[in-house]
């Protein structure tokens, strides 16, 4: 029963951010346009490149869609609707979000096309730069928990939200999460002006409407693991538990989709750069300061 | 025979199958994600064995290696699309023969020594991970932080080998 | 590699004749077409890039608009010449029809009026904002800054058909859509030292003025001095410098066109049956452009333009090469080349 619950939810979430993004590119609400563009999408022609690796092609999309689900998977949306409520949680997440890099190589492989090509293994060098800063923020949160669960990251944050506790966790991880999901500016192997379009160039009809399913997805499941490891889940007064959590994911995911158009993409190389010389730094010493301030104040 | 075992044997079938056809596909980027699939079906046996931090963790971690080891088959390797359909296979006879011996050493690790009673019970899978990290921090602290400063090392004299030579040689 | 297996097939000995790349590894050169019609450069330029992996190591460029002829068949009528030039550079037309005007008036001995030279002087300046307002725009559009491609859009639909007091009225937005981009965050990560131009590379307009020095044809003309025109320039030479630079004339022109007071679209005097060769040229909003008409009886018999982008063509091998693919494409976005001036 919960997991339909869920299931819903995050199908009316994914709707309601299609929205959201349309709000933000075109400037008018259209509360009916993700669904005619979807429709329109499904009835499209697919377009098939000319020599492509055909398992690829077929297999990026879709294990791009899997890799979001189960990332959802272990996401609590208030105490005990959680589809599965794994004793590993946090880092079955991360597992689960390491199929993206896999997906979108296969996607960009697939086709055998210079854009999609270049932009897969772009992603790649991106992948580099955020992964460690995805999973050291996940400990520090794990260690304040004194648990690798979702529930019990959550719960422990009956005080003091990790945000307050440890902002600087918090900042990496909201960056890398961007760069996991490829939102601008960290979308390089979307690159609009860059790459026509890189890993999605290839795709029509079906296939791209899973491709941009997928993305959605992927983009709740980090909403929904930011709100959980820093902003306290479900918690909150007077609304019940489920609502706070929706409030606080479309906030969140709102707000990442909306922060890229002010700035130009970066560039990779001194992306990497800044991710490994500033970012793993202060990781570490996020750890450290979480470690001490743990082991001395009884929050 | 108990749904676990149905399991195990499926996904180690899906590993074995997995790695032949790391040596049979004539792509290389093909080769390297079928070695992927092959390390996630391991992991998936550890998940199945109730051993849920060593499956996700190895699931985690091969994702990301086989996918750096694809883009380095990419870079290195003459016909990563296997359009060309070359035979990439060397030392036949050498291959082969170390192949056997390495079978044999496995099964004897497997069956000679006395690997005490099968447990018929787990700990649950939160009291495994605080087992693992007693642990690792504990007994096996020594290994694991050795292990770790060597890797770094290798990491960082591989990079000076790259990089070093090339800016000689423009001077 | 010998001593392995007899017929051992090393990437080294295998690779031998293929060109070399920069950081010495090997790779597959590919051709990839950045074509006509690519979002983010500017429609109607093929440029094909040899990538080597990520990295740029050869580009050729062509234009696929600019092959009209500048007379149609031998000869034409003065006024007709002067409209045929100002469809053939869509973009700029304004800045076309005033050069087309000053040569033919050159070439029959006709001296415009001084309020003629001011409302041509300012809607060549309007002309300008619009310019570089759209290569905002684009450069918005091929980095991903989409709030800057909306922005500077809108605004240059407005000012290319604004009068005097819709000019001074959207002078404000203008200056803080300036003020916003050059100080958005990640710009100079994106921009700075990339595609930097030498100072011996022949060049021509913003690009030419933003390596610190340069030159500008509205220096040496009375009616821009009259209205208080100074050459503006920076320093760097790299594509933040001219994004600068850019920005900056947006704000000269919105004051030059302020002192001007009046707007008119350039025309023709009558030249009636004159004859005689004349030369002009404009400092278009890419650079400088020049002209030479001969004119026999009336009627234009020969032509001969001279256009910045042209010049800038050359420039593209020397900054894409050996650079990432995305700081290569920056690069040509930052030299604003005009498809449409690079005739031939």
């Amino acid at each position: 029963m919960s997991i339909l619950i869920i299931l819903l939810s995050l199908a009316a979430g994914a709707y309601v951010l299609a929205v959201l993004e349309r709000w933000a590119v075109h400037g008018h609400l259209s509360l009916t346009g993700p669904a005619w563009a979807a429709l329109a999408l499904l009835g499209r022609e697919s377009v098939l490149a000319r020599t492509p690796d055909r398992l690829f092609f077929e297999a990026g999309p879709v294990l791009l869609l899997v890799a979001g689900l189960l990332a959802v998977a272990v996401i609590p949306l208030a105490p005990g609707l959680i589809i599965t409520d794994l004793a590993t949680g946090a880092l079955f997440l991360n597992a689960a979000l390491a199929y993206v890099l896999v997906a979108l190589i296969m996607a960009g492989w697939g086709p055998n096309g210079a854009y999609g090509m270049i932009a897969g293994w772009r992603f790649l060098g991106q992948f580099i730069a955020y992964a460690m800063l995805i999973v050291m923020p996940i400990t520090a949160v794990a260690m304040r928990a004194e648990s690798l669960s979702t529930t019990a990251i959550v719960t422990s944050q009956a005080q003091l939200w990790n945000v307050v506790y440890q902002p600087i966790g918090f900042a990496l991880f909201v960056v890398a999460a961007m760069g996991l999901a490829w939102l601008p500016p960290l979308d390089l192997p979307d690159a609009p002006g860059d790459l026509a379009g890189g890993v999605e160039a290839e795709y029509t009809g079906v296939r791209l409407a899973v491709l941009r399913l997928a993305r959605m997805v992927i983009i709740l499941a980090l909403a929904g693991a930011t709100v959980t490891f820093y902003l306290g889940g479900w918690l909150g007064p007077w609304l019940p538990p489920a609502a706070w959590s929706a409030i606080k994911i479309l906030f969140v995911a709102a707000a990442m989709l909306s922060v890229g158009r002010y700035m130009p993409r970066i560039r990779e190389a001194r992306y990497l750069a800044l991710s490994w010389k500033l970012g793993i730094s202060l990781a570490l010493a996020n750890i450290f300061v979480v470690g001490v301030i743990a082991l001395v104040v009884p929050i | 025979m108990s749904v676990q075992v149905i399991f195990l044997i499926f996904f180690g079938g899906a590993a074995v199958w997995f790695g032949v056809v790391v040596f049979r596909t004539h792509s290389m980027v093909r080769s390297a994600l079928a070695l992927l699939f092959s390390q996630t079906a391991i992991g998936a046996m550890f998940l199945v064995m109730q051993a849920e931090f060593l499956g996700v963790l190895q699931i985690m971690m091969m994702a990301t290696e086989m996918s750096v080891m694809a883009i380095f088959m990419v870079m290195f390797m003459m016909d990563p699309g296997g359009m060309g359909a070359m035979d990439m296979t060397h030392q036949k006879r050498l291959s082969l023969r170390a192949g056997g011996i390495g079978l044999l050493a496995a099964l004897a690790a497997v069956w000679i020594p006395d690997w005490g009673l099968v447990a018929t019970s787990v700990p649950g899978a939160q009291q495994q991970a605080e087992d693992l990290g007693r642990e690792l921090l504990g007994r096996s602290m020594f290994i694991f932080q050795s292990a770790g400063l060597t890797i770094l090392t290798a990491m960082v004299a591989a990079t000076m080998v790259a990089i070093v030579p090339n800016e000689e040689q423009r001077k | 590699m010998d001593g392995i297996e007899p017929h051992f097939m090393s990437m080294a000995s295998l690779t031998k004749d293929q060109p070399r790349s920069s950081d010495g590894l090997q790779m597959d050169w590919i051709n990839v077409p950045f074509g006509p019609f690519f979002p983010g450069l500017p429609a109607g330029l093929h440029l094909t890039l040899t990538l080597d992996g990520d990295t740029v190591a050869g580009s050729d460029t062509t234009s696929l608009v600019g092959a009209m002829d500048l007379l149609d068949g031998g000869q034409m009528a003065a006024a007709d010449f002067v409209d045929r030039l100002a469809a053939a550079i869509p973009l700029t037309p304004v800045a076309y029809r005033a050069l087309a005007c000053a040569a033919l008036e050159d070439a029959a001995g006709i001296a415009p009026s001084a309020d003629q030279h001011r409302s041509r002087a300012a809607a060549i300046e309007r002309e300008r904002i619009a310019s570089h307002l759209s290569w905002l725009a684009e450069f918005g559009a091929q980095s991903g800054f989409a709030w800057l491609a909306g922005r500077a859009g809108a605004l240059q639909l407005a000012v290319q058909t604004a009068d005097i007091t819709g000019i001074s009225t959207l002078a404000a937005p203008i200056a803080r859509l300036t003020r916003r981009v050059q100080n958005a965050p990640l710009l100079r990560m994106r921009l700075g030292g990339i595609a930097r131009v030498a100072k011996d590379s022949p060049a021509s307009g913003p690009v030419d003025r933003a390596r610190g020095g340069g030159s500008d044809v509205r220096s040496g003309d009375a009616t821009m001095t009259a209205l208080g025109f100074e050459m503006r320039s920076q320093d760097g030479g790299d594509a933040l410098a001219r994004m600068r630079q850019r920005c900056d004339e947006i704000g000269q022109s919105i004051d030059l066109i302020a002192a001007a007071g009046m707007i008119a679209k350039p025309g023709l005097a009558d030249i009636g049956t004159a004859s005689g060769a004349g030369m002009a040229t404009v400092e278009t909003p890419r650079g400088a452009a020049r002209l030479h008409v001969t004119l026999t009886k009336g009627q234009v018999v020969e032509a001969r333009l001279d256009t910045p982008s042209t010049r800038h063509l050359a420039l593209i091998d020397t900054l894409t090469a050996r650079r990432e693919l995305g700081d290569a494409l920056v690069a040509v976005g930052s030299l604003d080349l005009s498809p449409w001036e690079i005739r031939g």
